[in-house]
């Protein structure tokens, strides 16, 4: 099947991958073998010097793409910021712009990610934006040179799916670079609803980290993705609706 | 990217063949699809589907409703000249017949303005032929400032034009473009356009476009049924509608069928479009581009515009006069088409409420 | 001299940038190096430390 274009990048399994809340980080490179996903995020945050964590980077393989996010950042300025630091530091070109400053919910500031997309878009940057699903900041996001959007199936951590379907297949009709639904997919029908609706990829991470086996979940995850792939690619035809009767309207054709 | 890089897609495309191997089941399936794309939209279009038109009006209906509800837009066309400088075979404003030729003044203007709007009418389409060096942009900025004394939206079908020139005209009070292809077929275009700025294929081509660039807020296109294969010049139109939504999100984009029989034009017509496959291409264009606005003017019969206002119809011309001050100076000079429904503004007004419709004279205001 | 380090102000008697992270423990794979916003290669390590110098050192760590 087509590869998904992201960059100068190209990527066969379109199910991205995340490090956040593994239980145990010794499983992440396992499941990524298992589910075959060829990027991941990883964040990057101030080293505590009386209690280090250890390097998550030597948990990943080498060769799956390192998507370094900019959590923590509460503005664009922060956010750029961020990502300048993860590019210098080796990290690669890909940053996942992530601005929110709602601590109760964790949803993003589609304004503010806005601006930190035109920034670093030119400066060479493969940004990929998390937002609110929301048509005009898609739009605004691709003149601004994001690689790709990403709106939210549903807020951080939620596992509620896809709640706001009939926006994100706004964005999916209207823009021409890919969109990848992150966050809230909670079981792997989501994902395969999210690919049978047009979607690029997505990005799951907290149903596969917390799951009671995440590399069994990752392979499903991964055949799930696929599987609402080949579907969309195969069109789905709709439920058949219900005909009403009434007089005909074309009559007046054939007389 | 230009529109013209889409169509290229199609160069290689059999449509002859798509078109024989269209079953009912094909049909079927997409009269049940929500979201159409361009095969679906073909299919739509095909002989096969004729089989099927009833059960397509039933969902061109509905769509129709529901992103619609029963209103239908009026609007009049306004000749300000008749004066062209191109040759087209298939009209009656052709540079080679020799007409009456007539240009209005401003007064005539004004005079022709206050006519029609009491008519309570506010949407006007001010038309001219092929004359840039006589029609030129000052006398169409003239005219606009004096029809928007009188009109809430004044709308524009007159020679193409360069992007800073829609500018001028959409900032001086233009609200909206009509531009026709004619025909999207290269070959064809080429025989029938034999002189004059029009000859130029893709400079027309991209007009739409150039119009909605510049802000106008509706573009309105359209093919000449009757100058080529009927369901391929269906489905471009249909393509570039789709173009141009896509593209430019705020400009509201409208199509419109003019067609041509043999009876009215000494032009010879090879691919007369008849009722039946008129009705089914502007299904087809409902269900292919739900938002899209579908325009149908005086060139169709009373009877029939009745009868198709459930299908997809939102917009109509009413009280149209194809002549230069055809509303103060009837049969000073020759008519552009003949028209077919000749009724006044109020009786079209009076059928619609009949019908359950509602007439809109007034769409929005700029302010 | 007075440095700044994670956002802490301390007094160091180390030289550079070098024998600070070795003071912390902190010479080892995976730790990002920031002095005064730039993001330091190894081989700046031994870049001499100034008075004032704000140093952050940061690493990737798991997020989603």
């Amino acid at each position: 099947m087509e590869k998904l274009k992201l960059g100068n990048y190209e990527f066969e399994n379109r199910l991205f991958t995340g490090t956040g809340k593994f239980k145990d980080k010794g499983l992440i490179s396992k499941m990524l073998k298992e589910s075959k996903s060829e990027m991941i995020t990883v964040a990057l945050r101030r080293v505590d010097l009386d209690n280090p964590d250890l390097n998550i980077l030597s948990y990943i393989p080498k060769d799956v793409t390192l998507l370094p996010n900019t959590s923590g950042a509460r503005t664009a300025e922060e956010a750029i910021k961020i990502a300048r630091i993860a590019r210098q530091a080796g990290c690669g070109d890909f940053i996942k712009i992530e601005v929110i400053s709602d601590m109760k919910y964790l949803m993003p500031d589609n304004e503010e990610t806005i601006k930190a997309t035109e920034v670093l878009s030119k400066e060479g940057f493969i940004v990929l934006p998390y937002v609110s699903p929301d048509l005009m900041t898609a739009i605004k996001l691709e003149k601004a040179g994001a690689a790709a959007v990403m709106p939210l199936g549903s807020p951080i951590g939620s596992n509620q799916g896809i709640i706001a379907k009939g926006l994100i297949e706004q964005i999916i009709e209207t823009v021409n670079i890919p969109v990848i639904i992150d966050a809230g997919i909670g079981k792997p029908s989501h994902a395969a609803e999210a690919m049978e609706m047009g979607a690029a990829a997505v990005l799951v991470n907290t149903a596969i980290a917390t799951a009671g086996d995440p590399i069994a979940m990752g392979r499903a995850f991964s055949k799930a993705v696929e599987a609402g792939r080949e579907a969309y690619l195969s069109k789905l035809a709709n439920q058949k609706e219900q005909a009403s009767a009434s007089s005909p309207l074309t009559g007046f054709l054939f007389n | 990217m230009s529109f013209v890089n889409l169509l290229e897609k199609y160069n290689q495309f059999n449509f002859e063949k798509f078109n024989k191997n269209i079953t009912s089941d094909d049909v079927k399936r997409v009269i049940e699809k929500d979201k159409l794309d361009e095969m679906d939209f073909l299919i739509l279009l095909s002989d096969r589907a004729l089989n099927h038109i009833e059960e397509i009006a039933k969902k061109a209906s509905k769509i129709t409703t529901q992103h619609f509800g029963n209103v239908k837009s009026l609007y009049t066309p306004i000749y300000l000249s008749n004066y062209c400088a191109s040759n087209c075979v298939y009209c009656g404003f052709s540079s080679s017949n020799q007409i009456k030729r007539k240009r209005l003044t401003s007064d005539e203007i004004e005079k022709e303005a206050k006519s029609i709007a009491k008519t309570g009418l506010k949407h006007i389409l001010m038309l001219t032929g092929e004359a840039p060096k006589i029609d030129d942009i000052d006398y169409l900025k003239e005219a606009t400032k004096i029809l928007k004394r009188y009109f809430h939206f004044v709308g524009m079908e007159v020679y193409a034009m360069d992007e800073s020139e829609y500018k001028e005209l959409f900032e001086a009070g233009v609200d909206g473009l009509t531009i026709y292809q004619e025909t999207y077929n290269r070959e064809v275009y080429k025989q029938v356009h034999l002189s004059g700025r029009k000859k130029d294929y893709l400079y027309r081509l991209d007009a739409a476009e150039r119009g909605a660039k510049v802000g106008m807020r509706q573009v309105n296109i359209g093919a000449l049924f009757g100058l080529s294969e009927c369901i391929d010049e269906a489905f471009t139109v249909g393509l570039h509608a789709k173009y141009l939504q896509n593209k430019y999100l705020e400009t509201e984009v409208a199509i419109s069928m003019p067609r041509i029989c043999s009876a009215e034009s000494d032009y010879e017509v090879k691919y007369e479009l008849n009722d039946q496959r008129f009705v089914q291409f502007m299904m087809a264009f409902r269900l292919f581009l739900p938002r899209v606005s579908i325009n149908i003017s005086t060139r169709e019969n009373p009877n029939f515009r009745e009868n198709i206002l459930p299908l997809g119809v939102t917009k109509i011309s009413a009280g149209s006069k194809t002549e230069v001050a055809g509303h103060t100076q009837e049969g000073e000079s020759t008519k552009q088409f003949e028209i077919s429904d000749s009724r006044s503004v109020s009786e079209i007004i009076e059928a619609l409420n009949q019908k359950g419709y509602q007439p809109i004279l007034k769409d929005w205001e700029g302010i | 001299m007075n440095i700044k380090l994670n956002g802490t102000f301390k007094k160091t008697n180390n030289k550079t940038i070098r024998e600070l992270l070795i003071s912390v423990d902190m010479l080892k794979e995976g730790v990002v190096v920031l002095l005064n916003d730039e993001v330091l290669k190894e081989d700046e390590y031994k870049i001499k430390l100034r008075e004032n110098d704000n140093i952050e050192l940061l690493s990737f760590v798991s997020g989603g």
